[in-house]
């Protein structure tokens, strides 16, 4: 992808366009996985990994590959972490309709069995409060995910929703309670 | 409060509760603490979801530690490349990733002796002081805990940019609830299992170790059973931070399986081990039925006092939780539970029951029995009321020798029923109802021990009480377990009485639309066995349409509609069931690798040989799991695999299942069942391939006779074998006999339903042959789909008889250009 068809995508992303939505999501998806492997390898003892480090990471690499202006480096995080968080949802969507079966295809596997669902339900559990939130108040999961997903500041998720840094703080601090409660209420 | 509450409020609730929320966030504590008082009395269900969510709020590291988690896992942080050195060992292949590390199998690089090891490398940052040091201690701690139901610490270190990572045991083998319920293992076997873990820990407690993270995934059980704890004391490496101050900063591993006090903080206990033991406990054991219900009640006592909020008030060691369960499997009174007389009763009665074996007699009339083991217990005077609860308790005990009910095998088991038939008829002579039932009890458990003979007569023993005195429970009883016993000896026509009887009686009694469902596809079945497929379809369609069970009602349908050559129906029916079966809570392996044969042979019928093979092996893994590798019952499996040999050409392999099968069928079905007839059909299809006439000759002469004995008319499945005896015949230069053979196939293929694809496939098939032998067959069709296992079947059988051609004494017979078939 060059550098004017990765513009003309984020342009197509912010006029609600579905198929650069989904186009977006997956170079996500793939960077997030690339830069991962990347980062671990470069990490210092003694640093701990941080979602947003993590995040930041992805959307940079992303954003090398288009000419993005800086003053909308926020605006492209938004973007990028609401792309995350579909991907997490979906995720769990996929799943949970299959949560209590084996799957075929891998029952016979029996290391596939073992290694798979413990790893996998902290994505699964995620997903569900996730979901929870976007099924119920869409200004909640859009500051939760601007805020833990890109690491954006209070100002620059108050400029987005164009909403007071104090309401952006309210919202935030009630997203943060319904996510950790759903999370510890998974059984 | 559990998390399906949180997700099920409605928006309306949900929007009330977030205002609320955003107000008590804004308060101080007292003002908090205030206005939580007045909700109580407002709207007091809201409290409690109101109390967890201002309880989250504080937990911002721990959401950063899950967040981190889930997009770990997200990126699928396998970073380390397979081949990569590590210490002396070289990383296989990733097998996992989590909050704390990335697992990899890996073997020694220097080939020094061939050893597997899951090797955990731990996440950057997690240990925040000297990683070297902190190694060296773990592997000093662990080095003592040398238990084979614990995976051994072997090695650890650092690697060259500072990583700690420790090589533990690899163990093959799954989590103890998946082992549970894909095997569909009973309770005592789970509560055995379960023991084995207990008495781990409390060993490692004894050597001061806690393990701090018990949970399914780190109770591993291998395929040979035995138990494997993972991860003993890993966790004091996820806590660095706390390092010598053990009472604050601690991070819950896994907060859905961890203590209150873990929750709040506090350093892993022995306390906290049992707690977790006791959530284990929970989980393994509340989807399974209780044996009965006291057995339940003893189990809640103990699971109370594992879980006990107060750590001080909890069962004071894992020793004192195996003990507990080991006396409720041995029926000795457990401590957990508040022993009240009716409780030490039962108990009595099942610890004394070896010795009271020879009193059985006794026991069913209780009298006798009663006045000399209870003298001290004064209360039990309500005799009729302990008549029947002896009554309830035989019931339960001669399950014991019930090889479905449990694994608990009485050694002595057939003298015990041999000894309650025995003494019925005198000592229960007035008791018809008891005696029924005794007897339809007895008759079940024959029948599970395939002793069809005894179990039929046990049953018709009920049925004529049941009728005498009027007792429709027991007559419901008798006439299934009747209808059972003569399906499985072949009785089909008096098996078809029986059930058809069973239907009315459960029409007539008003039984739930589910018991009469049971009986409708127990018919269907049955009907499809003898061929009659139109009857059968119609059974099967009522008890489909009524979606109660379609995971049975999809499969019987599916079968039939299979046999009736409608392929895309029948796959419709068993993906029905499909989705049935693997949405119930906990999906039966018998049921899924039931319907798994059946969509292999439909498979084979659309020649989709690999697909086949795949349903095949699934449902070999599926059985080997719940009936374990020593399984000495039927093995259903080797039938498909035969036909799967069949039809893909390797009559070898075929011959000497089929010779293996038939066998089995015949000792658990006798003679003139059904099954046998089939596979006796399809032996001698491999005869056919692979030249055999005699045996051909002989095994479709059998079959046939079998076939013609179940079904008044001709059974659909009587074609194959009538195809198979027109190519002897054609061998043996008997024109004329060949072609009323197949002339009579074509005839019962043309019966079959017009517009199914697969039925016209095999009417192509029999018209095919029918010319071969000299006959006429205007019908043939040119492009049919000619892939399936009965084209596949009659291909194979030609060319066999090809190479007999062949052979300078062969019958002259060129089987190069067969009359008419061009």
């Amino acid at each position: 992808m060059n550098d004017a068809d990765f513009s003309q995508l984020l342009a197509r992303v912010e006029a609600a366009d579905d198929e650069a939505w989904s186009t977006l999501m997956g170079l996500v998806y793939g960077d997030l996985k690339r830069i991962a492997h990347g980062q671990m390898a470069r990490i210092v003892p003694g640093q701990t990994l941080s979602t947003t480090v993590l995040v930041h990471e992805t959307f940079e690499k992303l954003a090398a590959q288009g000419d993005l202006p800086v003053q909308e480096r926020s605006a492209f995080y938004a973007l990028c972490a609401c792309a995350m968080r579909q991907i997490i949802i979906d995720h769990y969507r996929k799943r949970s309709a299959s949560k209590r079966s084996p799957d075929p295809e891998t029952a016979a596997d029996h290391e596939a069995r073992r290694v798979t669902p413990d790893m996998d339900s902290a994505l699964i559990d995620l997903g569900r409060a996730l979901d929870l939130l976007a099924r119920r108040d869409e200004r909640l999961l859009r500051a939760f995910e601007m805020r833990y997903f890109a690491g954006l500041s209070d100002e620059d998720i108050a400029r987005r929703l164009d909403i007071s840094v104090r309401s952006v703080q309210r919202l935030i601090a009630r997203a943060r309670s319904w996510i950790s409660a759903a999370l510890d209420t998974e059984n | 409060m559990n998390g399906r509450r949180l997700h099920q409020l409605s928006p309306e609730a949900w929007r009330r509760l977030d205002d609320e929320l955003d107000q008590l966030l804004e308060m101080d504590e007292r003002e908090r603490a205030d206005r939580l008082k007045a909700l109580a009395r407002s709207r007091p269900a809201d409290v409690p979801i109101l109390l967890v969510l201002l309880q989250a709020k504080d937990s911002e590291e721990t959401l950063e530690q899950r967040l981190l988690a889930a997009l770990s896992h997200l990126a699928g942080q396998a970073a380390q490349e397979p081949g990569r050195r590590i210490g002396p060992w070289r990383l296989v292949r990733p097998i996992g990733c989590g909050g704390m590390a990335e697992v990899h199998l890996a073997e020694r690089a220097d080939g020094a002796f061939k050893r597997r090891v899951a090797l955990k490398l731990l996440w950057p940052g997690l240990v925040d002081r000297d990683a070297e040091g902190f190694v060296r201690q773990e592997r000093q701690i662990l080095a003592d805990l040398d238990d084979p139901r614990i995976a051994a610490l072997l090695d650890g270190g650092v690697t060259d940019c500072g990583r700690p990572w420790l090589a533990m045991e690899y163990v093959d083998g799954l989590p103890i609830d998946q082992v549970c319920r894909l095997r569909d293992l009973d309770l005592a076997a789970r509560l055995r299992r379960f023991i084995e873990v207990a008495r781990a820990v409390a060993e490692a407690h004894r050597r001061l170790i806690v393990h701090g993270d018990i949970k399914p995934a780190n109770v591993l059980v291998t395929d040979a059973g035995k138990v494997k704890l993972l991860d003993f004391g890993i966790g004091r490496l996820l806590n660095s931070h706390a390092q010598t101050d053990d009472t604050a900063g601690w991070n819950a591993l896994t907060p859905d399986w961890s203590s209150p006090e873990q929750k709040q903080g506090q350093a892993p206990s022995p306390a906290s081990d049992i707690y977790q033991l006791g959530l284990l406990l929970k989980s393994l054991t509340e989807d399974v039925l209780p044996a009965s219900h006291h057995r339940r009640r003893e189990i809640d006592a103990i699971l109370a006092q594992a879980l006990d909020p107060d750590p001080r008030r909890r069962t004071i060691s894992a020793d004192h939780l195996a003990d507990d369960l080991t006396n409720l499997l041995a029926h000795r009174p457990v401590t957990s539970l508040r022993a009240d007389l009716a409780y030490r009763t039962r108990c009595l009665i099942r610890r004394r029951w070896p010795a009271l074996l020879l009193s059985i007699i006794a026991l069913i009339s209780g009298v006798a029995f009663l006045d000399h083991e209870f003298e001290q217990i004064q209360q039990l005077d309500e005799r009729n009321a302990a008549n029947e609860a002896v009554l309830v308790y035989l019931e339960e005990m001669l399950n014991l020798s019930n090889p479905q009910q449990t694994s608990e095998r009485l050694h002595d088991s057939v003298d015990l029923l041999a000894d309650a038939a025995a003494g019925l008829d005198q000592r229960l002579r007035d008791q018809p109802m008891a005696r029924s039932r005794v007897l339809n009890t007895l008759g079940r458990i024959h029948q599970a021990r395939n002793e069809n003979l005894l179990a039929a007569r046990r049953h018709s023993e009920a049925l004529e009480l049941a009728r005498e005195h009027a007792i429709e429970d027991e007559l419901d009883g008798a006439l299934e377990g009747l209808a059972v016993a003569g399906i499985w000896g072949g009785d089909y026509a008096r098996s078809e009485d029986y059930l058809r009887e069973l239907i009315e009686l459960r029409i007539k009694q008003g039984m739930p639309p589910p018991a009469l469902n049971r009986a409708r596809l127990q018919l269907a079945d049955l009907l499809h066995s003898r061929g009659k497929y139109a009857a059968a379809l119609d059974q099967a369609h009522a008890a489909h349409a009524s979606a109660i069970d379609t995971g049975l009602s999809g499969r019987v349908l599916g079968m039939i509609l299979r046999d009736l050559g409608h392929f895309d129906a029948a796959g419709q029916a068993f993906a029905a069931s499909r989705t049935y079966e693997t949405r119930r809570d906990s999906p039966a392996a018998s049921r899924l690798s039931e319907l798994s044969d059946h969509r292999a042979v439909l498979l084979l019928h659309r020649g989709e040989f690999a697909g086949a093979r795949q349903a095949m092996d699934h449902s070999a893994v599926l059985r080997l799991g719940y009936l374990g590798p020593d399984w000495g019952g039927l093995v259903w499996t080797r039938h498909w695999y035969a036909l799967h040999a069949l039809a893909t050409g390797d009559a070898e392999r075929a011959a000497s299942l089929l010779d293996t099968q038939s066998a089995e069928y015949a000792s658990f079905f006798g003679e003139s069942s059904h099954v046998l007839a089939f596979a006796r059909s399809d032996r001698a299809y491999a005869a056919l391939a692979l030249g055999d006439l005699d045996t051909a000759s002989k095994l479709f002469a059998q079959a046939g006779h079998v076939l013609e004995t179940i079904q008044d008319g001709d059974h659909p499945r009587l074609a194959e074998i009538l195809l198979g005896e027109a190519l002897v015949a054609l061998a043996d230069e008997r024109r004329n006999d060949a072609r009323a053979a197949a002339e009579r196939a074509l005839g019962i293929r043309d019966r079959l339903p017009s517009d199914a694809a697969g039925a016209e496939t095999w009417r192509a098939n029999a018209c095919r042959i029918v010319r071969f032998t000299g006959g006429r067959c205007a019908n043939a069709q040119g492009g049919l789909d000619q892939r399936g296992l009965d084209s596949a079947r009659l291909r194979f059988a030609l060319e066999g008889l090809c190479r007999i051609a062949e052979q300078p004494s062969g019958p002259d017979w060129d089987c190069m250009s067969p009359p008419n078939d061009r």
